[in-house]
């Protein structure tokens, strides 16, 4: 009988929350598809970003590009729809699929923006791209080609990996810094910035745990939870295992992609067991020891909030995350990277080759234009309004982001997010090998990390279970990668035939033979380690 | 709407250049034997994809590849059936395609795909022919196919592929030095793989002993990507491999 009313207080529940899902997708589509009563051209854009001053900043912007339209004599409209990330994906497919998307789409590859979404649904921006901005007359940036206004040209944040085509035009870039309360650090240290070097930050972290003790306060060195933590310890894991890219960089290009891990995990070349991954677990349990237990159970908020009523003194969190945690925090906020081994110490060192680079800071990640949108004049326009020097140099004022435009400088606020391009690329993580292995390290971290846990036991059962989550892995990657190259035999035919020879179509179907030869190399090239290497005399 | 979707919207590869996954109609009587091959395509990309679908696509590549007085079109029927081996029907053979790869690049060395075809060919006799005794010997058979090619675009990809094969393969290191420089030397499109490729040419300069050639890579890739994130590591090993000088 009881169980019986559990049943039913639960059916309700799943009842109600299914109905609040479904009105607010009714409420975005609505919201989405309102009319004006004139025949004022609208541009709608559709984006997730919830992080304070992006919404308001993007506002500012739309609301200086209707001004620059009516100056130019045109009446026009601005209009944000701000959808949840957790329903992002299937609603900008369902609207896609539907015709009825807006007329930009905010798009990244973890939030659904796959080659095939791109290829299907969104308009290449190559030919725009190659053009300048003419927003950008009068500027540094007056006769540059639109792509090459970019800090990377948009080979990265604009361009679709395996179509290798541009579709998006980027709004920020991203770091990772390990931001802290500078009165209370310098209440209960004395210094008022954090090292530099790895173990001095752990000596500082055992100065705060001692401070608190003999206090009575309840103080953390960091605030922990399994957001914070993921970020922290892929830092952490690149940092340590700097020498292992070199190992397995069988391409020579200084890259080490997720193909590479997985042929290299697959051949033995790069193991649990090795020396600076042994380093980099011992690295881990220490740092992980100066977090409130239990922090892998905890979210996002909870280790803000621990950090905003100063019962934290550290947390690590994106560029993304300032806005809100300066707005929020009713103390002095400092920020600085996260003190990692140097080349040379000899205790946390031991795979360091120096200076670690922000090499992970740009993502192919921003606003597309659906294929068939009523307002892809007016869409372009305001892309091309939105990237000029002078606005966007505006816009990283007002949102605080990490800019990607050439010659605009991050806010004073945002400089220690600066992308440090002074230092070495990271090391293999397992959160970037593939999902298999990815789940095997998080199921299993408590291993590494809990009470009763331990590096020895931990590279027995990384060991033991490798292979399998590696296998699975390089599968699951060989069918993404096959589903690619036959995607681009599609476009590559295509392309080909529809303007063999004409100006401009050589080199969309040039990049089209480079990226997807590399891809078909690279894919014969993980058959190696299904056998011995063949050796010539 | 740009010049170039404009002249896409009345032709029959607007449908692929869309990627769309619907199936074509019924392919009209006495359609041209362009539009014959852009049908096939289209029911080898299209959703089912199934074995009929893909049976109707090879009874059509096969009757256009035979008959050889429109080599272009001769060609790419050629390649879509040695494509459809590789990788679809009814197990992938990628072996016994890499040899109508390079049947085909026999037939017709100056079409498009004939061209493509040494392309596809490389990787899959490099990696999975298992022949280590003679893997010289084959470097340097596709190698001289490799040069034979006459469009740029996929010259360039064809040399770093086999450069690659090389370097990765072990001890054909000079071969892989002399295959990346001549990749190397010829205009990329792709600017992510173009300093991929500088790069490589660079560590298998170096990797064959030729540390001017592999210091002058290092130079290119720093005059021509100085913002790339691997930046600062070309330019620790530019001084390493120097001794500092400059």
């Amino acid at each position: 009988m009881k169980s019986g009313r559990k049943a039913s207080w639960a059916l309700v529940g799943a009842l109600l929350l299914a109905a609040v899902f479904i009105g607010s997708i009714i409420k975005v589509v609505l919201t989405a598809r309102r009319q004006h009563d004139d025949e004022v051209p609208t541009l709608r854009v559709s984006h997730w970003l919830l992080e304070t001053g992006y919404r308001e900043s993007l506002e500012e912007v739309g609301r200086q590009w209707v001004e620059e339209n009516a100056r130019q004599g045109r009446k026009v409209r601005f209009e944000q729809l701000v959808v949840p990330t957790k329903v992002y994906a299937a609603w900008m497919r369902t609207n896609l699929v539907g015709r009825m998307a807006p007329d930009l789409v905010y798009v990244k590859r973890e939030n659904g923006a796959t080659d095939e979404v791109m290829g299907r649904y969104f308009e290449s921006l190559s030919e725009e791209a190659a053009r300048p901005n003419p927003y950008n007359a009068d500027t540094p940036l007056a006769g540059v080609r639109w792509s090459d206004t970019f800090i990377d040209g948009l080979a990265i944040t604009g361009t679709s990996p395996g179509l290798a085509d541009i579709y998006a035009i980027p709004t920020t870039a991203v770091s990772v810094r390990l931001y802290y309360n500078r009165a209370l650090l310098q209440e209960i240290t004395g210094r008022d910035s954090l090292p530099t070097d790895f173990g001095a930050l752990l000596g500082v972290c055992a100065q705060i745990r001692s401070w608190a003790t003999q206090h009575g306060r309840k103080i953390a060195p960091i605030a922990g939870s399994r957001y914070n933590t993921t970020l922290l310890f892929n830092l952490l894991i690149g940092g340590l295992t700097q020498m292992t890219a070199v190992a397995i960089d069988k391409r020579g290009d200084l890259g080490t992609g997720p193909a590479e891990l997985l042929q290299a995990a697959q051949r033995g070349d790069w193991t649990p067991d090795r020396p600076e991954m042994r380093t980099t677990f011992e690295a881990i349990r220490a740092i992980s020891a100066e977090m409130q237990p239990g922090f892998l159970q905890l979210q996002r908020e909870d280790a803000t909030m621990q950090f905003g009523q100063q019962q934290a003194v550290m947390i690590v969190a994106g560029s993304w995350a300032a806005n809100s945690m300066h707005a929020e925090v009713p103390f002095s906020l400092g920020v600085a990277a996260l003190p990692l081994p140097q080349a040379g110490d000899t205790r946390w060192g031991t795979g360091v080759r120096g200076p670690a680079g922000d090499t992970a800071g740009l993502f192919f990640e921003g606003f597309a234009l659906p294929v068939g949108g009523r307002q892809r004049a007016l869409a372009i326009d305001f892309l091309h309004f939105f990237s000029s020097w002078k606005i966007y140099t505006r816009y990283a004022e007002l949102s605080g982001c990490l800019p990607v435009v050439k010659n605009v400088h991050p806010t004073g606020r945002m400089l220690p997010f600066a992308l440090r391009k002074d230092g070495f690329r990271p090391g293999p993580t397992f959160y970037t090998i593939g999902e298999a292995t990815r789940r095997l390290w998080e199921q299993n971290t408590l291993e590494l990390i809990g009470p009763s846990g331990s590096t020895d036991a931990f590279v027995s059962l990384l060991q033991k279970e490798m292979p399998a989550s590696v296998n699975a892995d390089l599968a699951r990657w060989r069918r993404d990668i096959r589903s690619s190259i036959e995607l681009q035999d599609l476009l590559l035919e295509a392309r080909y035939q529809v303007a063999p020879e004409a100006t401009g179509a050589a080199a969309r179907w040039g990049a089209l033979v480079d990226t997807q030869s590399a891809a078909e190399s690279q894919y014969y090239a993980s058959f190696l380690g299904d056998r011995p290497v063949p050796v010539t005399p | 709407m740009t010049a170039g979707q404009v002249h896409v919207q009345n032709n029959p590869w607007a449908p692929i250049a869309r990627l769309e996954t619907t199936l074509p109609g019924d392919l009209p009587a006495g359609a041209s034997r362009a539009e014959q091959l852009a049908h096939a395509i289209r029911l080898i990309g299209g959703q089912p994809r199934n074995q009929a679908n893909l049976d109707a696509a090879t009874g059509l590549l096969e009757a256009l590849s035979a008959e050889s007085s429109d080599p272009e079109v001769a060609a790419a029927a050629a390649y879509h059936l040695a494509r459809l081996t590789q990788w679809a029907r009814p197990t992938p053979q990628p072996l016994l395609a890499a040899r109508q790869f390079l049947d085909l690049n026999d037939r017709y060395p100056l079409t498009f795909h004939g061209q493509l075809a040494v392309l596809r060919a490389i990787p899959i006799l490099c990696y999975l022919e298992g022949d280590p005794v003679h893997f010289r010997q084959q470097l340097a058979q596709l190698t001289k196919r490799a040069r034979a090619i006459v469009r740029l675009e996929i010259k360039r990809a064809a040399l770093a592929a086999l450069a690659e094969a090389a370097h990765r393969l072990g001890n054909a290191q000079a071969e892989a030095a002399g295959l990346s420089e001549e990749a190397a030397a010829l205009p990329f499109d792709h600017r992510a793989i173009q300093s991929g490729i500088l790069l490589s040419a660079a560590t298998r300069a170096r990797a064959a002993d030729k540390p001017a050639e592999a210091a002058e890579h290092l130079r290119r890739f720093l005059r021509e990507f100085p913002d790339d994130a691997r930046a600062y590591e070309a330019r620790t090993l530019l001084h390493q491999w120097t001794e500092g000088r400059p």
